[in-house]
């Protein structure tokens, strides 16, 4: 066996065992399964979940509603934002320290206020995803932007680009692959937004389920919903970062 | 020499006419957007209720700063949770993170388990850990070393990995032992990378407190924000958001100050 199967077997080895041993706890009575739950009931009440269509159709639903128009909107807003404060000097200085203060606040402080605004529907779910994903996006792009490689830029001006033909075929293009790193953060960060914003005020959602299996003491149901949004969360960066590496595969000199 | 000189004019020159820029600008931006929202909030009654004003989160703010309760009991209940979870989570994650990334056998069997841990949500936990704990010190602890935990192991793990290959080399020709060569090499130069993690994990850990608090709590900051939003006292929300930011960056200054010190011996070009 090669070292590093011998690795993975340990590791998953791990798992197995803590498992194992959480399982063989609360079905001999050794915990109090109400309290602690354990893995099979965890399992049973998520399988018994996501085949609930009531799951799909309302609550999924609108967690999925919530977070494809904040983020979309903090897509087009950071993307925007960012180039135009990557390029151009005064645009940066007048809305950086604006972008630094609100970037600084801990933004979970922000929920309360946006409860008050925005009550517990579809426009206060927009805009706590907007709040979650929009950083991912505009600081990345900004980064990425003003990264552009100094030696491309001085060459494309001493061929006589002017400053519109750099942007659009040196800055832009070089740009890409940072700005597509922060739209790909902030998939995982906005879903993840969508749910705790939901936790906090909503009548439905992934984190209505939540925040009522909390008030009617569901442990079960709160583990499961736990390692679902885990799963969501960690899967689709996971996919994404795979997709993100086909479409950049040309950048790479060794792989042609 | 000289050309050097000249560089380093220029760019302190520059430097300095971008930050009055920044402050012309910026602030400008800001004065305008606070006489914006001042205005607004004077055109009509339902106006200043929800949106409050500038002129009413800062009587807010001075009115909350100056009440004794608020030092000696909500900033107090805050600390509290912070400053005791967060040392149980740097502690943990220096121990674990340095045994981690110095003995093989031990990140391989452990890595796997600790990577699954780090998917989960943090704040998803908030609620589950209400049902254990209730809502006292022990549940902000948690919570805040849960928030906190993962950068500094994951930090201090990849520093300890990443030694110096020949400085190791080195000190192992010259007779040093492991456990002598991890106090003397590995964890040094582990610092810049150390302290990375720990400033990403005092900011989690803030965000930790307050959503804690936020979610279940009797005193704090946190509880503050939530008991304002009970009274739909958008000002006094407001208020407590600017104390909670300006007690993170607080922190987040005297730790890059803390961190200064500490590597100021570390090669410039490798901090």
């Amino acid at each position: 066996m090669s070292a590093s199967v011998v690795a993975a077997t340990r590791g998953a080895g791990v798992i197995v065992v803590l498992l194992a041993g959480w399982q063989w706890a609360a079905g001999t009575g050794r915990v109090d399964p109400e309290f602690a739950s354990s893995p099979a009931r965890i399992g049973t009440t998520l399988w018994h979940l996501l085949s609930t269509s009531s799951f799909w159709t309302v609550q999924l639903r609108a967690t999925a509603g919530g977070f494809a128009a904040g983020w979309s909107l903090a897509v087009v807003v950071g993307i925007v934002l960012g180039v135009a404060m990557g390029l151009v000097g005064p645009i940066r200085d007048t809305l950086e320290p604006l972008v630094m203060g609100f970037y600084a606040t801990p933004h979970i402080a922000l929920v309360p206020l946006l409860i008050v605004w925005f009550g517990f529907g579809f426009q206060y779910k927009l805009v706590v995803v907007f709040i979650a994903s929009v950083f991912w996006v505009l600081l990345n792009t900004i980064a990425a932007v003003r990264e552009a490689d100094e030696g491309l830029v001085r060459m494309s001006r001493a061929f006589g680009a002017t400053r519109r033909q750099v942007i659009a075929t040196v800055v832009l293009p070089g740009a890409r692959s940072g700005i597509l790193v922060g739209v790909r953060l902030s998939v995982s960060h906005g879903i993840i937004g969508a749910v705790i914003g939901e936790m906090f005020s909503s009548h439905q959602g992934v984190g209505f389920l939540v925040s009522e299996s909390a008030q009617l003491g569901l442990i079960d149901r709160l583990l499961a919903l736990v390692v679902l949004l885990a799963a969501v969360g960690t899967g689709t960066n996971a996919a994404l970062a795979a997709l993100q590496d086909r479409l950049e595969r040309w950048r790479r000199p060794d792989t042609g | 020499m000289t050309s050097g000189t000249v560089a380093t004019r220029r760019r302190r020159h520059t430097f300095q006419s971008v930050r009055w820029r920044r402050i012309v600008l910026g602030g400008g931006l800001a004065v305008l957007l606070l006489l914006l929202w001042q205005w607004y909030s004077s055109r009509s009654a339902h106006n200043i209720f929800i949106a409050s004003s500038p002129s009413r989160s800062w009587d807010s703010l001075v009115a909350l700063v100056t009440t004794g309760s608020f030092w000696s009991v909500q900033l107090a209940a805050t600390a509290q949770g912070l400053a005791l979870g967060w040392s149980c989570a740097v502690a943990a994650g220096l121990l674990l993170g340095a045994a981690l990334g110095y003995v093989r056998t031990l990140r391989e069997a452990l890595e796997p388990l600790l990577f699954s841990i780090n998917c989960v949500p943090r704040l998803a936990l908030i609620p589950l850990l209400t049902l254990w704990l209730g809502y006292g010190l022990t549940y902000k602890a948690v919570v805040v070393v849960i928030a906190g935990f993962f950068p500094v192991l994951l930090n201090t793990m990849d520093g300890v990995r990443r030694a110096d290959n020949e400085l190791m080399r080195m000190s192992r020709s010259f007779g040093a032992g492991p456990v002598w060569q991890l106090f003397t090499v590995a964890l040094p130069g582990s610092l810049p990378s150390v302290f990375a993690g720990l400033r990403q994990s005092l900011a989690h850990s803030v965000v930790g407190v307050i959503g804690a608090e936020i979610w279940a709590s009797s005193a704090g900051l946190g509880w503050l924000i939530a008991n304002a939003e009970l009274q739909v006292r958008t000002d006094r929300i407001i208020a407590t958001i600017i104390v909670v930011t300006v007690v993170g960056v607080l922190l987040n200054e005297t730790l890059r100050l803390v961190e200064s010190r500490c590597t100021r011996w570390y090669p410039r070009e490798r901090r």
